[in-house]
């Protein structure tokens, strides 16, 4: 909201960025992460040698490159609502094909990740690390699978010829959902990779 | 069309979800749940020394449960009057919450099993209560599955004043999500995935209840104020 030349759709005294009830969604499910991590940490207090072992076994690479592809893909997704509000349509068809590419690099990177663990032996029964660390990457995985898909509508609709105040509101809300996949990892990557 | 059953229909939720959680919690006593990881011969006195009660929760439910089939029906009456409605999401809806159905009755026969000679052997009984508590929590994906299309075609609805509220249509985004927890519990027998545990049990039961408590709210309250539309 902060873009000063943005010409369509961008007055916050008529309208709120996004929707409500995508905002509760967003809430809701970022409730429903809490009580993850929580949970992570409770059990981890309880045992943390095993878990600050079996930690070590973990390619911290991957993380970070995992951690650049979200956040290249929500920088992404930041300029096609800019390109959005000035009413340049091919850009944003662009913006959100680089973002989608990006979601699409992090699941391979992950099916790497996961070839390369299962391979060395490790599986979500080893130890309660390693059932975290499958569970919730994988349910993580999961969000970001459906993140491309709201994006994949998004650009679907990006490629529509009108650029109208109901496909920016899409693009705000379908954006505030592949940020919230961001931030999640955000939580995620320390708590798993780095955390001493 | 005749509209005046819609509401008794729709009070089939309220009767179902209190004879459910009355039966669930204070009659059979299995709240928290009995631990995937307990002996056979644990489970076996758990049976015995709540026979009676778990027998008596098994006819409330059966009773009971019989009212979850008008109050799915009148959800998918009022998901045909939805404005721009999508006959593919009401027939999901419709398939979706019927194999729920016959799924709850299969459970609840489980249990009956388990309870109805406890002094048989100790394995038989364990693993009929295995089935039932397996049946009960692992096919959460199909009652998620009736939550996302009940959700998508909610927040289809072109009406000027829509059937249910947009934001309803969001949480049964988020409670379908909530039902996954269940869904890898056949590896763990302690532990939050295990079928006892945070996410395997005790989100996805709030999500399976809450989203009753909801939807009868939401269903109730749109049926009184269209009520002058339909006659």
């Amino acid at each position: 909201m902060s873009d000063n030349n943005a010409s369509i759709g961008d007055d916050p005294k008529i309208r709120m960025t996004g929707e409500a009830g995508v905002w509760g969604f967003i809430i809701g499910d970022m409730m429903l992460f809490s009580t993850f991590f929580i949970s992570y940490c409770w059990d981890r207090s309880n045992d943390q040698l095993v878990f600050l072992n079996a930690q070590q076994a973990l390619n911290q690479t991957f993380g970070v490159i995992n951690t650049l592809l979200l956040l290249t893909g929500s920088l992404f997704v930041v300029l096609a609502l800019h390109s959005a509000r000035k009413a340049m349509s091919t850009t944003v068809t662009h913006m959100l094909l680089a973002a989608i590419i990006c979601g699409c690099c992090f699941i391979g990177s992950k099916v790497i990740e996961y070839t390369g663990k299962i391979q060395d032996g490790y599986s979500l029964l080893t130890n309660d690390f390693f059932m975290y660390y499958f569970m919730l990457t994988a349910i993580h995985l999961l969000h970001v699978i459906i993140g491309i898909g709201v994006l994949l509508y998004l650009w679907d609709k990006s490629r529509e010829p009108s650029c109208n105040i109901t496909f920016i509101q899409h693009l705000e809300s379908g954006g505030a959902v592949w940020h919230m996949v961001d931030l999640l990892w955000l939580v995620l990557f320390p708590l798993l990779y780095l955390v001493k | 069309m005749n509209n005046s059953y819609l509401k008794v229909c729709a009070w089939g939720g309220p009767i179902f979800t209190v004879c459910f959680l009355v039966a669930f919690i204070l009659l059979a006593g299995f709240l928290p749940p009995p631990s995937p990881a307990a002996s056979a011969e644990a489970i076996a006195e758990f049976y015995a020394e709540h026979s009676i009660g778990i027998r008596s929760a098994c006819v409330l439910m059966m009773l009971g449960f019989s009212f979850a089939a008008p109050f799915y029906a009148a959800i998918t009456v009022r998901m045909r009057q939805m404005g721009n409605s999508s006959p593919a999401l009401v027939a999901t809806f419709a398939i979706a919450t019927a194999a729920i159905t016959a799924v709850i009755f299969v459970v609840i026969t489980a249990w009956a099993a388990a309870a109805f000679r406890v002094d048989r052997s100790a394995e038989l009984i364990q693993a009929f209560n295995d089935f039932a508590f397996l049946l009960i929590i692992w096919p959460g994906s199909i009652i998620s599955m009736s939550y996302f299309a009940l959700g998508f075609a909610t927040i289809s609805d072109n009406r000027a004043i829509p059937v249910f509220p947009r934001w309803f249509g969001f949480m049964n985004f988020w409670m379908g999500f909530m039902l996954y927890g269940g869904a890898i519990l056949l590896f763990f027998k302690t532990g939050p995935f295990a079928w006892d545990g945070l996410f395997a049990f005790w989100i996805p039961a709030v999500a399976f209840f809450g989203w009753y408590i909801v939807t009868s709210i939401v269903l109730i309250k749109s049926i009184n104020r269209d009520r002058h539309l339909n006659e």
